[in-house]
Parts: structure tokens; C-alpha cells; sequence
């Protein structure tokens, strides 16, 4: 199978009966997307925790003598400008990596699942305050508000965290926002008001699961840029500091050098792949299972 | 009969997934006939209809023969089906606003159909052709957009665009049920102009009765009868013919008969005839035996195989009495009255009135229709009158106490959300929250906070068990989820949850015109057994004849006026 087959599956033909299972988890195991997925997920988490056990050299030990050696034996993936082992950097760098990205984006992700279904829900002046925020968090692009803002507070692992986050949440909040709003029309939705149940309860029971499926989606998929606006921070300095090993903050280093060591790309660039890879399978299967109208 | 049009010789569609959608069908179409292929959803008249287009999924395995003209189809290679489509067999779609790019001029999408084929429409052709059709001005109305157009319109450019080329044959799938009613004899007129063969699949009974020449009425991928309309709406003889018709609301006799049971699933083997496990008259020889079509029915009763028939079919399978009528007494407080409600959205020129000025009084018992064309304001206020929207003037009374006024969004009475109005919509998949199982959705108005007693998780389970049997569900899993039913069954477990609330007055809008007659019937049948129990209705719908047999009064809407 191609692999563009593999990412965008194709829709499948009709009376076809659900399997019984429920659980969304037996329901993940059984999509094959979804397998691939989670297998690679699976080995990154991994690497990202046990790559320090296994890293064959300090990844932060220089030899200038070696800089910018090619793979080799002893150096599979070569050194890089400081002569580091390439190899020891990527297995350590996964940590700082994958829990960042994955620290920001449920920050992001909760924070605009609550600031968007209260706009949503409450209307009027609340909703166009809340929205004229998110208009102008979003009218300037995210990457210089968050390099403003770190240059603000001043470079640092918390100032990175929060820069981003400010600069990313408000298109989480708008997405919640009109799932929200088309979810106050739903027949289920009226039947519900109608009966007498309250607006909290119709949120938790009948919108949000909704509108956290959708988003889970797009989290997934944001995932690969979240960890290269990571990188960009750290490339400015912004960021991480070296000489902590971080993917992206490597990728851009060895940017520097692709006309006299191209090789050391891959060590940062695969993993990468690899993560964003898997963001997308997990995000296809996902929207597969949870989007119940998927036939 | 001459040289068939199209001619199907044992078609079988399966697909990957086990089903086997089209299970041997035969038939032929004489030049210029109209052959209606009906039945109920998912009986596979799309499928073969497609199937002669050649586009079916690729995961659709095709066997047996189809021919059109002089080219077998089920052996043509791509580049000759793109030739054959459009010159030889047109296709006129269901929906004509989905079917055209709302950013492209209607002349270019006729013109579309020359530009399919490498060539240029000859010079006021398309408008030539259009007048034909009869719509005025027609080279100066080619100019607009389609949303400009009525769907009516609409539809007779899309024929244009099908018969451009004089095909011999043009496939028309449920090309009226996106219209008006009264739209749609117009356009089945226009079709029948063009001079084609038509294979028309639909599944509204009425139009096929005034239009097709001959039916041929599918049922779980198979045709089970096949003769000439006047003939089979006359003497329908196969039991699931008969079943089909007795469903329909043809006439003012009493509410339709509904179709018990559901149609089989198609990835599971069938053995003998399909329609047994649901036939009034099946023979235990009805499960070994699946007879070809003989004197136009696929019946193992009525024509066994070497043997004269067992029982006598054409005695009437039995009749429903209709449900009884409760006397609605005029001096009872009104369930629910509009003193003068309107509803306007927007200010200034570009208002839309929606409704104006509507007065209504319902009261116990009685069941309102409101009819109208699509469009014409009385979604809205079956909307104002279940306080879902609050008008822009007037005032929605319930119960005798005043609930919303013009103006206002305040709603004056906590009555309005207490279960008093329950909803029925048109869409019966949506009804339902489509992540909860059945139980957790039919259960949930017994939940409302103001209730005294609230059961727990369990208690519903076993309540939702009996709502259940009483829609006539009794043997469907609690744990399913909307999704795995059919449409008619998610209508059911609709009308037990808003009934579940005990709610004075039941709004419906359209509750069946997604559904096919055979469960519509039954769907009619609950809301009568309601308002016996003493619950007011009031139900919106397009298709009059509906209303006249089930409401005690209808209404009409026009342009947001009720009269």
C-alpha cells in the first residue's frame, strides 16, 4: 500500500455494520492506521525515555578534534559542529523534545476548549470580548508574538512554554467556538433543552465530547509545527538553551552546515518524521472512530 | 419489442465488505419507455442504476451483462464508458443544487455536457434547448447562477445538460425527491419530453403511478415484481408489492399500514426468498426457494416451483382500524395558542418575514397539520410555538400561561422547559446524540433536574427496555449507538423519548420524509396512538394527502402567512 493510501483512507462503502466493540481503545487497536500508529508512537515514547540509557557517548561532551565527522563506526550518524555524537544528542534530545510539544499542546488545548465553549455558550457581550481576544492573538502571526513575548520576558524553558502557548490557544478557542454554536442548533441538543435538562449538563453530555474529538484531531496534526516553532524559538536562542540537546533546536544547527555534513540532518530529521508521522496516523484513526458519521 | 435501450442479463453486485447489494436482476428497456425501479432504502435500485453508468465504487464487484445500445458495459474500459456517458446514457442527479457548482453560470454547466466530449455547443443551442424545457427568458435566465434558480428550474437544466446529445437512454435517480412536491410532475414531464428512455429510481410511489410505464419493485437486491404501472398499482400481487402499496398514503382511507420487520442485511447470506421472514403469507417452502420471475412475480407462494399455488394470495391481508379519536372539547384551555406571533430575521429592506402574524390554538388531543411549500415559514413557527426561537412580536401561550413575547428574550414561564413540548425532527439520526447508546438518549428527559424522581443509571436501562417494546423495538441491543440503526428505528426511539417526558404537545417537523412509506406509516401510527392519549401535535410537513389522513385540521403556510 502507498503511503498516501495509508494517511487519507479511503471512505468506505455503505451497509456496513459497526463492530460491536466500544471501547475506544479495542476500537484503536483494530484500526490498522491506528496500529501502525500507535507502534510508532509506542517506540518514540521509547526512545524519548529510555534514549539516555542508551546513548553510546555525553551527548554534550565536545571533541573538536572529530567536529563535523562523517558516520562512521564509532559515530553512527556522525558529530556535529562541536564533534558531539549525533547518535547520543537524538536519543537524549526526545525527552526535552516530545514533553514539551506534548506540554503545550494540552495547555493549548484546554485552555481553548473552555475559553471557546464559554464564548459559545454565554453569547453577547461575553462571546464578542472573548472573540476580539482570539481576532487579535490571531491577526499576528504566532511565531513573532511568541518571539515578542519571550524577548519580553526574557529567554527560558517557562517563558518558551508560555509564549507559545498564548500565541497558539486562540485557534483552539475559535474552533470550540463554532462547534459550540452549530451544537446549540442540533435536533439532540433542542430535544434536550426542551426536556428541561441544563445548559452544563447539555455541554458535558452532548457538545464537548464532540467538539474534544475534533480538536484531538487538529492537536495531532499541530503537533510536527508545534516542534518546529520549538526549534525556530530555540534557533533564535529564544528557546532552549544550548547546549541541551533538543530535535529541532538540532535541525536548526545543522542547517549551518548541509553543504559540508549533510548527514547530520537525518539524526534530528527522522525522529521528526517519524513524530509527525504518527501524529497523522493516530489523528486519521481517531477522526475514523470518533467521528460518528464516518460512512 | 425492438432493440433494447439497455438490456441486464443476471447482475450481481457485491462489495468488498461481504455485500451483496444486486442479486441477479434481469430486465430491458424498450426505446422511449419510463421503467421505475422502486422499494425501500438500501433494496439496491441505486446500485443498479449505477452500475449501468459505470460508477460503482472500485471495491464493487460487477458480474452478469449489461448492454446499452451496442457496447457491453460491464466489459468497457474506462475510456469508452467516458464516451458512452453523456452521448448515450444520461444522467439527471437528485439533488440539481448539489449537482452544480453554485460559482458556474447555469449555461456553462449545460454547456458541460459538450465540453465533457471535446466539443463547443452550437450557438444558441443551450438556450433553444432550455426554452424547450420551458423556462422563460430562457437565454437571458442562463446567465444567473443556480442559486438563483428554483430547484425546479434547476432540475430541468440538469435534464437539459443530460439529453444534450439525444442519449437513448437517460437514468434519473430520485430526480423529484430534492423538489416540491408540486415541482415534481413538471419535472417528470420535462424528462418524459426528451424522447429517452428513462430508468427512473425512486421511492415515491405517486410520481412512478402517474409517469412510468412500467415497474419493477426491488427488494433486497432483487426485482420481486415486474409489470406495467397501471397494472401492478391496480393488482399489485407480490406480497411485498402489496405490503409497499398499503403503506403508501395514497388516499383518504384511514392512516397507511406499516411494514413490520425490516429489510435483511445484505452481508449476510439469504436463503430462499428474501422477503419471507417479514411476508404475511410465507410457506415454510418459502425458505429454500427464491424463484425467478415468472409472469412478472418473484413469489415461491404464488408460483412455486412445479406446482400450482398453495393459498390463495389475494385475499386482503388484514386491516389496521384506524386508531380512535379522542373528542378534543373546544372549551378545554388550549395546549398551546399564538396570539399574532411573527418572526423576522434580519432589518431594514433585507428582512426575511418568516411567519406573520400567526394565530393558533391547539388544544388536547388534536392534532394540527401545517402544509406548505419548502421555504414558506412553517419550520419556524412550529419553532415559535415549541418557544425554541422567541418571536419578534406576538405571543406564544402554553397552557394558558404566557411563555415568550415579542421582544423579549426572557422566557416568562420555566414551563417551556419541562418537558411540556417534546420535538420530533425530520432528521431521525440526528435526533439522537450519536456518541450516547440508545438507552442513555431515550432515558435522558427523565434526568431534568425538576423531576422529582430521577432514576439511576440502571433503573433507565430497564425503562428504556419497556419504551422500546412499545415503539416495536423490543429486541434492539440498549448498548447500540444511533449509527448501527436504521433511520426508521432511530425515528421510533425519537418519538419514545420525547413521549418519555410526558410532554401536553408534540412538535414534529417532517418526522417522515426521511424515511421511507413502509416505516413512515408506522411513525404516523405513534403520533395518532399519542394524541389519543390525550397529547396535542402539531406536525409540519410538504405532502398534503399526509395531513389530510392523519391531522384534524389543516393549515396552510404560504410566504410566512397562515390561513
Amino acid at each position: 500500500m502507498k503511503f498516501s493510501q495509508l494517511l487519507t483512507r479511503q471512505a468506505s462503502m455503505p451497509v456496513e455494520t459497526i463492530p460491536p466493540t466500544r471501547s475506544l481503545w479495542r476500537q484503536l487497536l483494530q484500526h490498522r492506521e491506528a496500529r501502525v500508529g500507535l507502534l510508532l508512537a509506542l517506540f518514540l515514547v521509547g526512545l524519548a525515555l529510555g534514549g539516555p540509557l542508551l546513548a553510546p557517548y555525553d551527548p554534550n561532551r565536545p571533541n573538536y578534534r572529530e567536529k563535523l565527522a562523517p558516520p562512521s563506526v564509532e559515530h553512527w550518524l556522525g558529530t556535529d559542529q562541536a564533534g558531539r555524537d549525533q547518535l547520543s544528542r537524538v536519543l537524549v534530545g526526545g525527552r526535552q523534545t516530545l514533553g514539551t510539544a506534548l506540554l503545550i499542546l494540552s495547555l493549548i488545548f484546554g485552555i481553548g476548549l473552555v475559553v471557546g465553549s464559554i464564548a459559545g455558550m454565554s453569547g453577547g457581550i461575553v462571546d464578542v470580548v472573548l472573540m476580539r481576544l482570539v481576532d487579535i492573538v490571531m491577526a499576528l502571526p504566532s511565531i513573532v508574538l511568541a518571539i515578542a513575548i519571550v524577548g519580553v520576558l526574557g529567554p527560558g524553558f517557562q517563558n518558551l512554554i508560555l509564549a507559545l502557548v498564548v500565541a497558539w490557544w486562540a485557534y483552539y478557542a475559535r474552533l470550540t467556538r463554532s462547534y459550540v454554536l452549530n451544537a446549540r442548533q442540533r435536533p439532540d441538543v433542542i430535544a434536550a433543552r426542551l426536556a428541561g435538562i441544563g445548559w452544563g449538563r447539555i455541554m458535558l453530555g452532548h457538545v464537548l465530547p464532540g467538539v474534544a474529538a475534533q480538536l484531538l484531531i487538529i492537536a495531532t496534526l499541530d503537533l510536527g509545527a508545534l516542534i518546529a516553532a520549538i526549534a525556530g524559538l530555540s534557533f533564535l536562542g529564544l528557546g532552549v538553551q544550548p547546549p541541551t540537546a533538543e530535535w529541532g533546536a538540532m535541525l536548526s544547527d545543522s542547517r549551518l552546515y548541509v553543504a559540508v555534513a549533510p548527514w547530520l540532518l537525518l539524526g534530528p530529521l527522522v525522529p521528526i518524521f517519524l513524530v509527525v508521522v504518527a501524529a497523522n496516523l493516530l489523528g486519521n484513526a481517531l477522526r475514523d472512530i470518533l467521528d460518528p458519521a464516518r460512512c | 419489442m425492438s432493440q433494447p435501450v439497455v438490456h441486464c442479463r443476471d447482475l450481481h453486485v457485491r462489495y468488498a465488505n461481504g455485500a451483496h447489494a444486486v442479486r441477479g436482476v434481469d430486465f430491458a428497456l424498450a426505446p422511449g419507455e419510463c421503467l421505475a425501479l422502486v422499494g425501500e432504502s438500501g433494496c439496491g435500485k441505486t446500485t443498479i442504476a449505477r452500475a449501468i453508468l459505470g460508477l460503482l465504487p472500485p471495491n464493487a464487484q460487477v458480474s452478469g451483462e449489461i448492454v446499452v445500445g451496442s457496447h457491453v458495459i460491464s466489459a468497457a474500459a474506462p475510456g469508452l464508458l467516458r464516451r458512452i456517458r453523456g452521448r448515450e446514457i444520461g444522467f439527471v442527479a437528485q439533488n440539481p443544487f448539489a449537482a452544480c457548482n453554485p460559482l458556474d453560470r447555469v449555461e456553462r454547466h449545460v454547456a458541460e455536457a459538450w465540453h465533457a466530449h471535446g466539443q463547443t455547443p452550437p450557438p444558441g443551442r443551450i438556450g433553444a434547448m432550455l426554452r424547450g424545457l420551458g423556462i422563460d427568458r430562457a437565454a437571458e435566465q442562463m446567465r444567473h447562477y443556480p442559486h438563483q434558480w428554483s430547484g425546479g428550474m434547476l432540475q430541468r437544466a440538469t435534464i437539459a445538460a443530460a439529453a444534450a446529445h439525444r442519449p437513448a437512454l437517460i437514468i434519473a435517480d430520485e430526480p423529484t425527491s430534492a423538489l416540491d412536491a408540486d415541482r415534481a410532475d413538471s419535472t417528470l414531464a420535462v424528462l418524459r419530453a426528451t424522447g429517452a428512455a428513462i430508468l427512473l429510481v425512486s421511492h415515491d410511489i405517486g410520481v412512478v403511478q402517474r409517469h412510468a410505464d412500467r415497474v419493477a419493485v426491488c427488494y433486497a437486491g432483487r426485482i420481486v415484481e415486474l409489470g406495467s404501472s397501471a397494472e401492478v398499482f391496480a393488482h399489485p400481487r407480490h406480497p411485498y408489492t402489496r405490503a409497499l402499496l398499503a403503506a403508501t398514503p395514497r388516499t383518504a382511507q384511514g392512516l397507511p399500514i406499516p411494514l413490520a420487520g425490516t429489510p435483511p442485511r445484505l452481508t449476510e447470506a439469504i436463503h430462499g426468498c428474501a422477503f419471507a421472514p417479514r411476508c404475511a403469507f410465507a410457506q415454510p417452502a418459502c425458505q429454500h426457494h427464491d424463484p425467478p420471475l415468472h409472469h412478472g412475480v418473484a413469489c415461491p407462494v404464488l408460483y412455486p416451483p412445479g406446482g400450482a399455488p398453495t393459498i390463495n394470495v389475494a385475499r386482503e391481508p388484514e386491516t389496521l382500524t384506524p386508531p380512535k379519536r379522542a373528542p378534543h372539547n373546544k372549551v378545554l384551555t388550549p395546549v398551546v395558542e399564538a396570539r399574532r406571533v411573527a418572526q423576522r430575521y434580519g432589518r431594514g429592506l433585507r428582512a426575511v418575514h418568516a411567519v406573520r402574524a400567526a394565530s393558533l390554538a391547539v388544544r388536547p388531543g388534536e392534532i394540527v397539520g401545517i402544509a406548505g411549500p419548502s421555504g414558506c415559514g412553517k419550520s419556524t413557527l412550529l419553532r415559535l410555538l415549541a418557544t425554541i426561537e422567541t418571536p419578534s412580536s406576538g405571543e406564544v401561550w402554553l397552557n394558558g400561561e404566557l411563555t415568550t413575547r415579542g421582544g423579549s428574550q426572557r422566557l416568562f414561564s420555566a414551563m417551556a422547559r419541562n418537558g411540556f413540548v417534546m420535538p420530533i425532527f425530520q432528521d431521525p439520526l440526528g435526533s439522537l446524540d450519536r456518541r450516547w447508546p440508545i438507552w442513555r438518549s431515550l432515558t435522558e428527559p427523565l434526568t431534568a433536574p425538576q423531576r422529582m424522581k430521577r432514576p439511576d443509571a440502571h433503573q433507565r436501562r430497564a425503562i428504556a427496555r419497556e419504551r422500546l417494546a412499545e415503539v416495536g423495538l423490543a429486541h434492539l441491543d440498549l448498548e447500540a449507538r444511533p449509527d448501527e440503526l436504521s433511520l426508521g428505528q432511530c425515528q421510533r426511539i425519537a418519538i419514545a423519548r420525547a413521549l418519555i417526558a410526558e410532554p401536553r404537545l408534540l412538535v414534529a417537523d417532517e418526522p417522515t420524509s426521511a424515511l421511507d412509506a413502509s416505516v413512515a406509516a408506522g411513525i404516523l401510527r405513534f403520533l395518532a396512538d399519542a394524541a389519543y392519549s390525550g397529547t396535542a401535535i402539531v406536525i409540519v410537513s410538504h405532502d398534503r394527502s399526509l395531513l389530510d389522513i392523519l391531522c384534524d385540521r389543516v393549515l396552510t403556510m404560504e410566504q410566512g402567512i397562515l390561513s
